[in-house]
């Protein structure tokens, strides 16, 4: 018995697993959250739009001696706002011009970096994350976002529903789609910015998607998908960390590669349920 | 009742819209008085879409005037609810058809308040109009096409929408759901309610409206459906394939010979 709690209790004699622990978890809860929303109107490329975005604007902060959220979250903002803009004009059918905005912003954050005596290490911080360099202050922006949030959805919740189930249905009802469409791609921004340094620009998608998608498998309740997506992060991210302290793995790929065998062990059960019925 | 009621609901007046490359209708001039039902039929292309984004402010005219309730579309909105083609709404969205209803009020309370009380009663009332009480808790994807109709009929009732437009509201669905659709649709008209609906092809909705609009990127025939729907007006909208419902509710095209 004792065995088992020293086990669980060793990563936390470190101050830098514990931080990872919670900011983690903090953005599982929050990804969780926003993520039902990505993966339920197909806005996972998005995410990466903005992810690659938020890269350039982290390299242009970095290089202007700025707060490097504050770069971030700057040209996440801007691209969550020309993304509103331009899915009202042609529906999201331009993901050409938009790939090509995105991975040339993220190309001229690269060479940027280059510029920086530690290129290779900055790289691979920003691209992959750095779980175990987790800052007090970086837990204070995931916070500040999670406030955000909550604020935001406390207020919209069930507009930005009905915008996200018939668009066209709240429009002529009144609602304020566009201005409801920013938001919510600004909540998605805001996930992105506070989730980067954790896990970096090519994994932080799947932080929203995932769990999310995992829980649409059984779960037919907005609320509910939430809650289990949310449940789902969690577990993902305690099972990953664990596993990352122990088998000394990469962590925030080991955490997206547990949330990854759960989406594929939930696919398997929901076959299996689905069939016997 | 609609009896007696002389108010205009939608006014429009020398219209010609379309989208950036195109022009899709030309010259349009129609009015429906309140209270009353009208059906725009036509072939696909012949602009019905395009009137009703119209209405709902979501086109803008580039000649002529659109007036709702003597107003221009984007300020007569809370009074609109506008049922989109089918497949513009995301039916996977995992929501209960009573959570959609709900919806109705958003138009109508400012952002800040949360439903009252009464919301919930109030949303089950307006599913118990529609015949659809003991669906309220399913999802409503899982519901069939012309229950999902219903459902946001019931939405429009909750937002206490004057106006209600439904664009191709009987496509998919076979004739005894026409006919629940339609008993809705009698339904709120006897509040005084106006409706319009498109549709493209002829089917028991459109003889069951009080007035008919045929579009053709211009206006080809319009007036009571008896007066309307004459085969040469018929003949004129659709071409050579007239489109007609048999005894049986089947749809028929019908190629006319000279």
């Amino acid at each position: 018995m004792s065995t088992i709690v020293e086990f669980l209790a060793e990563p936390f004699h470190f101050s830098f697993m514990t931080r990872a622990f919670v900011g983690v978890s903090l953005i599982a809860v929050l990804a969780g959250v926003v993520g039902a929303f990505v993966m339920l109107k197909g806005l996972a490329f998005i995410g990466d739009a903005i992810a690659h975005a938020a890269f350039g604007g982290l390299v242009a902060a970095m290089l202007l001696g700025v707060p490097l959220h504050l770069g971030a979250l700057a040209f996440a903002l801007l691209t969550a706002a020309g993304l509103t803009a331009l899915s009202r004009k042609t529906g999201l059918r331009a993901d050409t011009s938009l790939a090509i905005l995105f991975t040339g912003t993220f190309a001229l954050g690269v060479l940027g970096l280059a510029t920086r005596p530690n290129f290779a290490g900055d790289l691979s911080a920003l691209l992959v994350g750095s779980v175990l360099a987790i800052r007090p202050a970086d837990i204070y922006w995931i916070l500040a976002a999670a406030a955000i949030t909550g604020l935001v959805l406390a207020a919209a919740y069930r507009h930005l529903v009905y915008i996200s189930f018939d668009p066209q249905g709240a429009e002529a009802a009144g609602l304020p789609v566009a201005g409801l469409q920013w938001l919510l791609f600004s909540l998605v921004a805001l996930t992105v910015v506070v989730s980067l340094q954790a896990v970096g620009v090519v994994l932080v998608v799947a932080l929203m998607i995932t769990p999310a998608a995992t829980a649409a498998l059984f779960v037919r309740r907005l609320e509910r998908l939430m809650a289990v997506a949310v449940l789902c992060g969690l577990s993902a991210t305690w099972i990953g960390l664990y596993a990352s302290y122990y088998l000394s793995t990469p962590a925030g790929a080991t955490v997206v590669t547990v949330a990854t065998a759960q989406f594929t062990a939930g696919l398997a059960l929901h076959k299996l349920l689905t069939r016997r019925r | 009742m609609s009896d007696g009621d002389t108010r205009i609901c939608v006014e429009v007046k020398d219209l010609t819209v379309g989208y950036d490359d195109r022009i899709v209708l030309r010259g349009i001039n129609w009015t429906v008085p309140c209270g009353t039902s009208a059906a725009i039929i036509g072939p696909n292309g012949g602009g019905k879409s395009t009137l009703l984004r119209t209405l709902v402010g979501r086109l803008r005219p580039a000649q002529g005037t659109v007036r709702i309730f003597g107003r221009p579309p984007e300020e007569a909105r809370p009074l609109m609810a506008y049922l989109p083609q089918n497949e513009e709404i995301d039916w996977r969205f995992p929501i209960r058809a009573i959570d959609v209803v709900m919806q109705g009020l958003l138009a109508r309370t400012p952002w800040w308040r949360p439903p009252g009380k009464d919301a919930l009663a109030q949303a089950m009332a307006a599913l118990e109009r529609v015949n659809l009480a003991d669906e309220a808790q399913r999802p409503v994807g899982a519901l069939s096409g012309g229950q999902r109709q219903r459902v946001l009929l019931a939405r429009a009732l909750l937002q206490d929408a004057q106006l209600i437009l439904l664009d191709e509201p009987a496509t998919g669905l076979d004739a005894p759901a026409q006919h629940e659709l339609l008993d809705v649709v009698d339904d709120l008209k006897r509040d005084g309610r106006t409706v319009i609906a498109t549709t493209h092809d002829l089917n028991c909705l459109t003889d069951h409206f009080d007035t008919v609009l045929c579009l053709r990127g211009e206006v080809v025939c319009q007036g009571p459906p008896e007066e309307a729907l004459k085969p040469e007006h018929l003949l004129a909208v659709f071409g050579k394939h007239v489109p007609l419902l048999t005894a049986e509710g089947r749809v028929t095209i019908f190629e006319h010979h000279r």
